[in-house]
């Protein structure tokens, strides 16, 4: 939350900020190499020059959680692994976004009934911004999923909620 | 040619004056810069603190302890000596290649550096350097000689 957020109705300056800001941050998405299972697979071949993510602004995979933006959650989160992922997640600066890449990470996937040990869903762990369904998803379909990102980043706004605009309303 | 002493000085202290300005100006410019960008930036960035964001381990796991621990010193010796003859051995390889080629000058040139070497390995091992509980049992076996002499 920065100080401009909330704070200002739309104007010309607070919607060119949010013009540039999210054209900057849609641009460079950089992406966590969190690759945990099989999807992980075709999370590296999105990487690759076949489907090639650079073309999206997204190619800098970080090693580093605190240059990343974005967590591509790639295949099964075990209990084990669910302690680690949110401690990444902290660790990540702000703007920060989650992909959950796969059935597992949607919802448990084929380990939903008998998997004692995963978690059913990363977005019991960390909040989700994207569910990219599939066992594993096929990279056109990792592809979309950044798009819709880019496309939910794109309409970020810093102005003020209808919600807090609503709440001044009633309260004045 | 034929300008006076005034009005050189006067030529002289307008261009300082100039100089001044135009130092003034540039320094207030770049100071403008950084102090824009960084109030922009402060006004602009979202802050959410966490006291993960600060830890300077950046791993899924938790560190185990911290890097502010006591290091034995005996290991600095020991890793001294190592260097050295590390170093030496590094340099002998070399040398078994070039001894087939000049045997005399070879030998002797080694073995003045050996000599070098191992005079003070010598020394250091004759020092009890080498010697691992040295630090505690041979000061105060030392003392105790003493003591027992002074008491007989």
């Amino acid at each position: 939350m920065s100080w401009i957020e909330n704070r200002f109705e739309e104007g010309v300056i607070v919607t060119s900020l949010d013009w540039a800001i999210n054209w900057g941050r849609a641009s460079s998405v950089w992406p966590m190499t969190f690759g945990l299972a099989c999807c992980a697979i075709e999370m590296m071949a999105v990487g690759a020059s076949r489907f090639d993510i650079d073309r999206f602004g997204a190619g800098a995979f970080r090693a580093s959680p605190r240059q990343s933006d974005l967590m591509i959650v790639a295949g099964t989160v075990t209990y084990k692994m669910a302690s680690r992922l949110k401690r990444l997640y902290n660790q990540m600066p702000e703007p920060k976004y989650v992909m959950a890449m796969g059935a597992c990470t949607v919802g448990g996937g084929p380990y939903f009934k008998h998997g004692y040990h995963v978690v059913k869903g990363v977005d019991l762990v960390v909040p989700v911004d994207i569910y990219i369904p599939g066992c594993p998803p096929r990279p056109e379909a990792l592809l979309e999923g950044l798009m819709r990102l880019q496309d939910k980043i794109k309409h970020q706004t810093r102005a003020k909620t209808p919600i807090t605009k609503a709440r001044e309303l009633v309260l004045n | 040619m034929t300008e006076t002493l005034a009005q050189v000085h006067s030529a002289y202290s307008q261009t300082s004056q100039e100089l001044v300005l135009g130092m003034l100006l540039f320094g207030l410019a770049g100071f403008a810069i950084a102090f824009v960008g960084l109030s922009v930036g402060r006004i602009v960035r979202p802050t959410q603190p966490h006291p993960e964001k600060s830890t300077p381990y950046e791993c899924g796991e938790p560190a185990i302890g911290d890097s502010w621990v006591q290091f034995d010193l005996r290991f600095y010796t020991v890793a001294l000596v190592f260097i050295v003859f590390d170093v030496e051995v590094a340099l002998l390889w070399p040398w078994a290649v070039a001894f087939k080629t000049m045997p005399g000058p070879a030998f002797w040139a080694f073995f003045v550096f050996f000599l070098l070497i191992a005079i003070p390995f010598l020394y250091e091992w004759k020092s009890g350097y080498l010697d691992w509980v040295r630090a505690s049992t041979g000061q105060r076996r030392e003392s105790v000689l003493e003591d027992k002499g002074s008491i007989v």
